[in-house]
């Protein structure tokens, strides 16, 4: 909903997610939606995070630099590691992480100028995404979350088997 | 077309139109996050309503489900 507001048609769009993709029902939502809507879905995580055969699910190029995942997307899209679960064991440090697949202000460069910047939220600051960029022109995070309300509603309103919003 | 399906279980077994639909009628309910009472008459009652929202709707649940139970207190 906050690509097609910010986009307009999601046909034809690349879209990277970065980070935990195994632990990850946005990312396999996501992958499923985007490919019957026609974007394009680039993965890009730590190899233990990335599970074998994802590739299947959709129209999903999977990359091992951040970089390649990222140039030229139209959406950049950023998962929560979960520090509070398996990121010590997945993760050798979380310097580290960010290092390599943290989103900041020089790898945003990469993609499209006019690219937004999403997160499922809540975010770790300064570990999958800076600061600058999670408070930079290019997000859309407020909106997201807002719209995840209306999706929500969307959804227990349709199988409520209600016929038409407009008397509502 | 209209929305055909009783649950949702993931977006795998859903169709391009279907989630057009679901963005389409999420549009609409963007407005509704607005306004001062934030759900439609539809969907009133159905999450988490305030105590006394859930004893007014007692004749519906039965003042023994654990729904009303839990809304209750």
């Amino acid at each position: 909903m906050t690509m097609r507001e910010h986009k307009g048609d999601i046909a034809g769009l690349v879209v990277a997610i970065i980070g935990d993709i195994s632990h990850s029902r946005v990312a396999r939502s996501n992958i499923y939606a985007l490919s019957k809507m026609g974007a394009k879905v680039r993965l890009c995580g730590p190899g233990t995070m990335l599970p074998v055969g994802i590739e299947r699910l959709g129209d999903v190029t999977v990359c091992t630099q951040m970089n390649e995942a990222i140039r030229d997307a139209d959406v950049v899209m950023m998962l929560r590691i979960q520090l509070e679960r398996q990121s010590k064991i997945m993760l050798p440090s979380l310097r580290e992480y960010a290092r390599f697949y943290g989103l900041n202000p020089v790898n945003i460069q990469q993609a499209k100028p006019d690219a937004i910047v999403m997160h499922p939220g809540p975010m770790n600051r300064g570990v999958e995404i800076s600061s600058l960029v999670a408070d930079g022109v290019q997000n859309v995070i407020l909106d997201q979350v807002e719209n995840g309300v209306a999706v929500r509603m969307a959804l227990l309103y349709l199988v409520s088997g209600v016929e038409s919003m407009q008397t509502q | 077309m209209a929305f055909q399906h009783k649950h949702i279980l993931g977006m795998a077994q859903m169709a391009k139109e279907d989630i057009e639909i679901i963005l389409d009628t999420a549009d609409a309910f963007k407005e509704v996050n607005a306004r001062e009472i934030k759900k439609v008459p539809t969907l009133r009652h159905t999450i988490w309503p305030s105590a006394s929202g859930a004893r007014s709707s007692m004749p519906v649940t039965g003042p023994t489900s654990t729904r009303a139970r839990l809304c209750s207190t």
